[in-house]
């Protein structure tokens, strides 16, 4: 399968250098699945909400750039392969039941970056959502009130881009 | 992979536990445990709405506002 990916920048005014030297890694401290190259999944909607909390806010202009990208079998899918999800579930439960890890703080991403560096986490790509509070939620019927989640926000860290990211890396907001 | 790991924790002491661990807490990640993102990913695609009558037709989709606690999950993307 392939999606698109949207990536947020700060707009310095060098559409030129972002599309030719872009996508770019991410190496902030509060990425959540670890480093890598950090994109919103096919909804676009998410990028905006990015660029205005993350740069607008502060006074500065946003960009969003595009690129293709290859979700299959080296993807550990915890959006769309339940699998995956229920792999990192025993994961869990075994870190949960190990002496060794008692009071430590066990997130995703230090848990992620612990099994790629023993040689556990052998995939190029994580695909994670999560669901907000800005969630639209349509009805299923009748009396029933669950319900089908249509906006979830889900994003793609491209941990090896070789063969993931496909170009080109275009800018698609502003327009020209 | 769990069972990987299983096999991996069975040879490790815990002194190199600690130190690679350390290492890892050094760069700093944050987001959420791994008991809050199983908890939460568990629910999709059918979510049980508990505390909220909200229905949002498809039509409301440009209406998106950050609380202060997504910010905390939202990222460089």
């Amino acid at each position: 399968m392939i999606v698109t990916g949207y990536q947020t920048l700060e707009d310095r005014d060098n559409i030129d250098e972002v599309e030719m030297d872009g996508p770019f890694a991410c190496y902030r401290k509060n990425v959540w699945l670890g480093n890598g190259f950090y994109f919103w999944d096919t909804n676009i909607e998410w990028a905006h909400v990015w660029g205005e909390v993350s740069h607008k806010r502060f006074g500065r202009k946003y960009l969003i750039g595009s690129c293709a990208i290859i979700i299959d079998n080296l993807c550990f899918d915890l959006q769309g392969n339940m699998l995956h999800l229920q792999q990192l579930k025993e994961v869990y439960e075994v870190l949960v039941a190990s002496p060794l890890f008692t009071g430590k703080d066990i997130s995703v991403g230090k848990v992620i970056e612990y099994l790629k560096r023993k040689g556990i986490f052998n995939y190029k790509s994580i695909r994670s959502g999560e669901i907000t509070n800005q969630a639209l939620k349509v009805s299923y019927g009748g009396t029933r009130r669950e319900h089908l989640v249509v906006n979830p926000r889900v994003q793609i860290c491209v941990i090896e881009a070789k063969g993931v990211i496909l170009p080109p890396f275009k800018v698609v907001y502003p327009e020209d | 992979m769990a069972q990987k790991l299983k096999e991996l924790l069975a040879k490790t002491s815990q002194e190199d536990l600690d130190r690679e661990w350390a290492e890892i807490e050094a760069l700093g990640f944050e987001g959420p445990s791994m008991e809050e993102f199983i908890q939460i990913n568990s629910q999709r695609p059918v979510v049980s709405e508990v505390n909220s009558n909200v229905y949002f037709s498809l039509g409301n989709s440009s209406n998106f506002n950050l609380s202060g606690s997504e910010q905390n999950l939202a990222i460089a993307a």
